[in-house]
């Protein structure tokens, strides 16, 4: 069975870039437009294996949207997060990882760089 | 040797043809609206809720006007910007023909027959007259000069 | 889930990029004005985002300039920079390469070749210099746009991506609203075919519900707010004010005010032209605004708002106001027009002249505006979508121009007309008022004078055009039978002016989809269109601009239109309203004199200060009777209704009492001095009739005169 992934991020290039990449890594994929948009397809109850991230979006951002995610136990703690940023900081890395975030990805990234990321976090065999 | 097929079709008194893939379709004649200052845009066609103009044949040639009550045919060409309808005289077979008959237009041909005319393909006891659709229907309208019998008033009395 | 291939994924990018560049104009000019946390985070999101989605496609060339953006940004963001006229003028241009580049890639698929290193190094040695509240050197900067023009004008016809779609894609709306027309035109087929059955009537009724809220639902998609188009205005005004080395703000009111997309697109170009007039033409500079003691900073206000079936959009400042003298002078220096017509024209037909080519409105060659040119462009432009142009006087004394505008362009009202057996559709917006006379009424009413004629609408003289004399139709057969001697008229507005179509008949009004004229139609300039009818016979519809220029109903280019042995020879023909005063003197005045013929009863004659006055038109216009004045036996005081000539001059009326209006006439005069009687100009034959020509300036001293002169009359 294919397992499935949320992406969130504001802009629609962007998850559509990732929506193909993870379809052809043998993931079934889901997109939300913003971190609101993604708390409200997790309350219907779907279940997600792993989740991508934007770092910076607007009204809730990334790491805010991860904080709200793991502090909740409505939400299956089981699932795996990856931040996507593009800002190469390590203490915005830290503040992400420090959030709940299983793995952080930096833009620009290749499918196989995607892939390494899933590899890490158990997702791909 | 390549053949190449020729939708064939008759206006005042010659034999014309065009590429068959240039042709959309034939039909028969249709209510047209007579476009203001305009003699070989003949009218405008409603071809199925699009309309097209009808470009006059013998017109564009400056042969001999149709003789009233003589009903012209359409023939749809595809343009470059939707179809435009030529007005033939008849329509006549699709004829095979091969680079063996093409020949030069004569040099004794009208100017009006050089435009449009790219060439002439010999046929059994007639001549066929290969039309550059695209030039075909390359006509225009130029507004002919304002009526100068007309009112030209001053915005006073305009207003 | 389909996945998207390269060239979709890239279109979003596209599209989601633009809109957040639009924004951006407005953002960073308001970032200029004051720091605000929120508004540094949605500017940095934009350019982090772009940067961001660049990196993913490839774009490096892209992504490099929005990374040094970003740095910029970070450093205004974390309060260690304050974005002044340098830093934003940086950032303007870095928007304007962005949305350059964008086009680039639009059509290249690719931003191969893009490269704005030198504008990197700038925003680069901008994040590292001193916080540039310090600075100052604001003399030597240039505005944003000016700057960027040479990085970007490659890619300019690419510009404005993402102004092309709407969430959905606009070809696919295009195509819906298409078939939404056809569907108008099967419903008005069917609501033609009769009700003999009466399941099938009201069906087609339901049918006309359907297609009715369908087509106005379908609108509404079109539909965009006027705030679109003002995003980027906050910018221009900037550019422009720091080229004029002026202080402007700008004020929106109506942004909310919604016009279908089309139209928006449409009015983009005449609307900037009118922003830079203002600031470049008609706001002052701060020393001359102190000078008169209004505030250093000008302000322009752009107001939307709707007006019956159609959206007016308004441009208004507060500056210097328009020169009117200055327009015709350049008007009659240009040979647009001659001195002693342009003399005649009331002030707005003066101040109209500004709209003919070539025309200025002030003496300045400037680097913004250029010597006037534009205003006709204006016109133009908004004439073509079947809007007007108004000038009006702002209430402050600045300028204040009015375009108005038809909401929508795709399915319009249209009246249905006949000439010689053809139908014309006549946009409904153009037209004023249906007027319907029988032969008698119209061999009364229409003065006919060498192939001129005139018809007096309530004292309104108005041109009349037959529609196939116009076009040329010839007599059809349709024409000939069922024809009565009737006479049509639809009165059209055409821009300043109105006229009479005449027409043989005049059918509904109905709904129609326009659809545009072939390749090979387009010099028809009395067409702007055709439709399609219930019928599925195929109607042209008039454009009636195109016909009142064609016909001459419009301010004509003179110097264009004629030959100067011509113009001599037209200028002797005067055309003349005839009347009569006392019991047998033939009195002429020339026409153009004339605003109004009308007709007041006496009893609302009432006497002021000592003169004699009549309520007119929201005002108080004075009265004079000729016969007093020319020392003749009025015969018409019995008479429950006075015969007044409106003569109009410097704004102001003033009515003349006759005691009859006999004819309308153009004729070629040969005057002869009649230096013997007062008030009279000369003696001339008319219609083989010794007339008298009225020495009207005379007669205007009565009234701009000595109120002892009135008296005297009175």
């Amino acid at each position: 069975m294919r397992q499935r992934a949320l992406i969130v991020d504001d802009s629609q290039a962007t998850r559509s870039m990732l929506a193909t990449m993870m379809d052809e890594l043998g993931f079934d994929v889901e997109e939300a437009f913003d971190g609101a948009n993604a708390i409200a397809i997790l309350r219907t109850g779907m279940t997600f294996d792993v989740l991508l991230v934007d770092w910076n979006m607007p009204n809730v951002d990334g790491v805010q949207f991860v904080r709200a995610v793991r502090n909740d136990p409505f939400y299956n703690q089981q699932i795996r997060l990856i931040m996507v940023t593009s800002v190469d900081e390590p203490n915005l890395m830290e503040k992400a990882l420090g959030a709940g975030a299983n793995e952080y990805l930096m833009k620009p990234f290749t499918k196989e760089m995607l892939a390494d990321k899933l590899t890490l976090i158990g997702m791909t065999r | 040797m390549a053949t190449q097929q020729f939708c064939t079709f008759r206006a005042g008194g010659e034999l014309f043809g065009v590429e068959v893939e240039r042709v959309q379709e034939v039909i028969n004649y249709q209510q047209m609206t007579p476009i203001p200052y305009s003699s070989a845009l003949r009218g405008l066609i409603n071809l199925r809720g699009q309309i097209i103009v009808a470009i006059d044949l013998r017109t564009r040639l400056r042969m001999e006007e149709r003789p009233s009550g003589y009903a012209p045919m359409n023939v749809v060409l595809r343009g470059d910007d939707g179809a435009v309808s030529l007005l033939v005289d008849e329509i006549c077979d699709v004829v095979n023909v091969t680079e063996k008959t093409f020949e030069a237009v004569p040099v004794t041909m009208s100017a009006a027959f050089k435009e449009i005319i790219s060439g002439v393909h010999k046929l059994d006891g007639d001549l066929m007259l290969v039309l550059d659709a695209q030039h075909a229907i390359n006509v225009g309208i130029e507004m002919p000069e304002a009526n100068s019998a007309g009112p030209a008033l001053s915005p006073k009395e305009a207003n | 889930m389909a996945r998207k291939n390269f060239d979709e994924i890239l279109k979003e990018f596209l599209d989601e990029s633009s809109e957040g560049l639009q924004q951006l104009d407005t953002l960073l000019v308001k970032l200029e004005h004051g720091r605000d946390a929120a508004r540094v985070d949605d500017i940095f999101r934009v350019i982090h985002s772009i940067k961001g989605t660049s990196g993913l496609l490839g774009l490096n060339n892209l992504e490099m300039l929005a990374h040094a953006g970003e740095d910029l940004l970070t450093e205004i963001r974390d309060g260690n920079l304050i974005a002044g006229k340098e830093i934003t003028t940086a950032l303007l241009q870095m928007v304007d390469s962005l949305r350059a580049a964008m086009g680039l890639v639009a059509e290249k698929k690719s931003d191969a070749g893009f490269n704005a290193s030198s504008l990197i190094a700038r925003l680069e040695s901008l994040k590292d210099s001193e916080s540039e509240a310090v600075l100052g050197q604001e003399e030597s900067l240039e505005p944003a746009a000016a700057e960027a023009e040479q990085d970007v004008a490659a890619a300019r016809a690419h510009n404005g991506v993402g102004a092309q779609h709407l969430r959905v894609d606009v070809s696919l709306l295009d195509k819906l609203m298409n078939m939404v027309g056809e569907l108008v035109l099967v419903r008005n087929q069917i609501m033609q075919l009769g009700h003999s059955n009466s399941a099938i009537t009201s069906s087609s009724q339901k049918l006309h519900q359907i297609t009715t809220e369908l087509q106005e639902g379908m609108m509404k998609t079109r539909m965009q707010p006027v705030s679109n188009l003002w995003d980027r205005v906050p910018r221009l005004v900037r550019d422009v004010s720091i080229t004029c080395n002026k202080q402007v703000r700008v004020e929106f009111e109506g942004g909310e005010t919604e016009l279908d997309k089309t139209i928006l697109e449409a009015i983009k170009d005449p609307l900037t032209h009118l922003i830079r007039n203002a600031i470049d033409h008609g706001i002052e500079t701060p020393a001359e605004r102190r000078a008169k003691s209004k505030p250093e900073e000008g302000t322009i206000i752009l107001r939307a708002y709707h007006d019956g079936g159609q959206v007016c959009i308004e441009v208004s400042d507060d500056g210097k106001g328009i020169d009117t003298a200055r327009i015709v002078a350049d008007a009659v220096d240009k040979g647009s027009i001659s001195a002693d017509r342009a003399a005649r024209l009331s002030e707005r037909e003066q101040k109209a002249l500004m709209f003919l080519p070539g025309v200025s409105t002030s003496d300045d060659i400037t680097k913004v505006s250029g010597r006037g040119v534009g205003m006709d462009v204006v016109k133009t432009n908004t004439e073509r979508i079947g809007g007007t142009v108004d000038i009006l006087t702002a209430s402050n004394g600045g300028a204040c121009f009015r375009l108005t505008i038809p909401l929508t362009l795709a399915i319009i009202p249209a009246l249905v007309v006949v000439s010689r057996g053809i139908r014309y559709a006549i946009p409904q917006v153009n037209i004023l008022e249906l007027v319907r006379l029988s032969a008698d009424q119209a061999a009364a009413g229409i003065e006919e004078a060498r192939g001129c004629s005139v018809y007096r609408l309530r004292g309104r003289l108005i041109p009349i055009l037959y529609l196939h004399e116009v076009l040329r139709l010839k007599d059809g057969d349709a024409r000939r039978g069922q024809q009565s001697d009737d006479v049509n008229l639809v009165i059209l507005q055409a821009g300043l002016h109105s006229f009479g179509l005449a027409v043989d008949d005049i059918n509904d009004t109905e709904e129609i989809v326009v659809k545009p004229l072939a390749r090979q139609l387009k010099g028809l300039t009395v067409c702007s269109g055709a439709t399609i009818m219930g019928d599925g016979a195929v109607a042209l519809i008039i454009d009636v601009i195109g016909l009142a220029r064609r016909a001459g109903v419009e301010v004509q280019n003179e110097a264009q239109s004629r030959t100067a042995a011509a113009a001599e020879q037209d200028a002797k023909i005067e055309r003349l309203v005839i009347f009569r005063v006392g019991k047998d003197q033939r009195l002429a005045m020339p026409l153009h004199l004339v605003a109004r013929l009308e007709e007041f009863p006496r009893n609302k004659l009432e006497t002021s200060a000592g003169q004699l006055v009549v309520q007119y038109r929201g005002g108080v216009m004075p009265v004079v009777k000729l016969a007093r004045v020319l020392n003749l036996e009025s015969d018409s005081e019995g008479s429950d209704l006075a015969q007044v000539i409106v003569y109009e001059k410097q704004g102001k009326s003033v009515g003349l009492i006759v005691d009859e209006i006999v004819d309308i006439v153009e004729e070629r005069l040969t005057v002869h001095e009649a230096d013997f009687q007062k008030n009279i100009r000369g003696r001339a034959v008319i219609q083989g009739r010794v007339t008298d020509l009225l020495e009207i300036p005379h007669i205007s001293e009565l009234w701009t005169g000595a109120a002892e002169t009135v008296r005297g009359v009175n």
